[in-house]
């Protein structure tokens, strides 16, 4: 069957925290020979340095390559343009702003994450990703009390049991499956239309998370709904 | 008192500190007697190391009393001996930098050698290596204890290590560290200013094994001057701490 993929997590640029090629060009290529049609991606320079310049250099590369769907960040560590950076990217049409709370030493719990969330991101109701490993339960309490899209990226196995309650309860929670997923397990808590794919692209290979859902024993139309169908409706692209 | 600051950023990082210019940076160090700071690149530090370590050269290149740090990445090791290779043979370049816990890698890993090997035979000039007695930015494992620093200039007898932050939390680790091996030193820079830390390194270690360094000009600088100024040690040691040593062990 031929279908359209849409991968919800790649990234781009210098990846220091591991010898790792993540060029853009990388980026593209892996995209083309695993017939990704289009990626959300984000600059690394945004997450590990400088999220201004981070943005300005994501925004760069969707414009050069359409099949790129430019995600948008800010550090609530680093607190100063915060506020101001995020309500940028929303003016100027971010259909998803990631988080990276594992390598910038914050948590959602906290004041300045919490600040963010009410003035700025959940007016806008613009589409939210945020690691399994600030806790799927908090994810889902912060995610119970706004309308945004919410996707919770990086789930590890010991998430899943996690997720699915949440997901049951917590309508707007979704999850990105690059870690491994259970598909057919999934889709039987909560439907398939709340599994998004990723690839972690290029730090991550792109067939370990197609292969997941390949294998899967779902239909052909909820293999498509993961492979793109619901990142396309969640995000409006 | 004028000193020499061995351990100045160049740029941002992820928390509320405001980067500051070259200009703010000189007009601080004039403020303060501060003579000369070698300087390294915060984004090579926390991203691109190749792109970090070319902007910090391009930003001290005008101005006689700044110097630089090769920022390396032991992920990367064939990419950093190229950067020692560019940077080490200009004057303006005094020393290697590496942090373990950013990189998420032990400098005295086997592998990494010869990336040492360069910096100790050829180019015989120091290392300052990030030490603290704990896993920091959410690592479970450390990279950067100051027992690893102990390793690595066991295996590199003709390298000047020094241990940025002495340590940290854990300086006394530190210092007994560089009580093991002639070729390892201790930076007091630290956001820890535990009494009397400079003064314990002084006496256990002697004065020519402990170095002074800002942390940053703009934020750091007062509050790491203080504590030598307060340390419990003579004056001649003080210059020493906060100058001399620098200049003997840097050439500059």
């Amino acid at each position: 069957m031929n279908r359209e993929i849409v991968d919800a997590s790649t990234i781009f640029g210098f990846w220091p925290k591991r010898k790792a090629d993540t060029a853009l060009d990388t980026l593209l290529r892996l995209m083309e020979e695993n017939d990704i049609s289009r990626a959300c991606t984000i600059s690394a320079r945004g997450i590990f340095y400088d999220f201004l310049e981070g943005n300005r250099e994501t925004w760069a590369a969707a414009v050069a390559h359409p099949q790129l769907i430019p995600v948008g960040t800010v550090n609530p560590c680093r607190w100063i343009g915060c506020l101001d950076e995020a309500q940028r990217l929303i003016d100027q049409g971010s259909k998803l702003l990631r988080f990276f709370p594992q390598y910038q030493e914050w948590h959602i719990g906290q004041a300045p994450f919490r600040k963010l969330l009410r003035d700025v991101l959940a007016p806008s109701g613009v589409a939210l990703m945020i690691p399994a490993v600030m806790g799927v339960t908090a994810i889902g309490e912060m995610a119970a009390k706004i309308s945004n899209p919410v996707i919770i990226d990086a789930m590890r196995y010991t998430h899943w049991a996690e997720a699915a309650v949440v997901m049951q309860d917590v309508p707007n929670v979704f999850v990105e499956i690059h870690l491994g997923s259970w598909l057919e397990w999934i889709k039987a808590e909560v439907g398939a239309e709340r599994v998004v794919f990723g690839s972690n692209a290029p730090l991550s290979y792109i067939p370990a998370s197609t292969a997941q859902i390949e294998y899967a024993s779902v239909s052909e139309e909820d293999k498509a709904l993961v492979y793109g169908g619901n990142l396309r409706r969640i995000l409006g692209v | 008192m004028k000193c020499i600051d061995v351990h100045a950023y160049y740029g941002g990082f992820g928390f509320p500190g405001q980067a500051l210019t070259i200009a703010e940076s000189l007009a601080f160090m004039e403020q303060h007697e501060v003579e000369r700071a070698i300087m390294m690149s915060s984004m090579g530090i926390q991203y691109d190391f190749v792109a970090g370590n070319a902007e910090l050269a391009e930003a001290i290149a005008p101005f006689d009393n700044l110097y630089g740090y090769v920022y390396i990445n032991m992920h990367y090791p064939e990419l950093s001996l190229k950067e020692l290779e560019k940077y080490l043979t200009s004057d303006k370049f005094v020393g290697g930098k590496y942090n373990g816990e950013y990189c998420r890698a032990a400098a005295c890993a086997e592998e990494n050698r010869v990336v040492f090997d360069l910096l100790e035979k050829r180019y015989r000039k120091p290392l300052l290596l990030h030490t603290w007695g704990l896993p920091e930015h959410g690592n479970v494992v450390a990279y950067s204890l100051p027992s690893q620093a102990l390793e690595l200039a066991q295996q590199h007898p003709e390298l000047a290590v020094i241990m940025g932050h002495m340590g940290g939390t854990e300086w006394m680790s530190a210092i007994r560290a560089a009580a093991a091996a002639p070729n390892l030193y201790t930076d007091m820079q630290s956001s820890i200013a535990d009494r009397d830390k400079v003064g314990v390194a002084v006496q256990m270690l002697g004065a020519e094994k402990v170095l002074f360094g800002s942390g940053s000009i703009g934020w750091g600088l007062m509050k790491q001057k203080g504590a030598v100024l307060a340390a419990d040690i003579t004056d001649q040691e003080k210059h020493m701490v906060l100058y001399e040593n620098a200049r003997r062990l840097f050439g500059i």
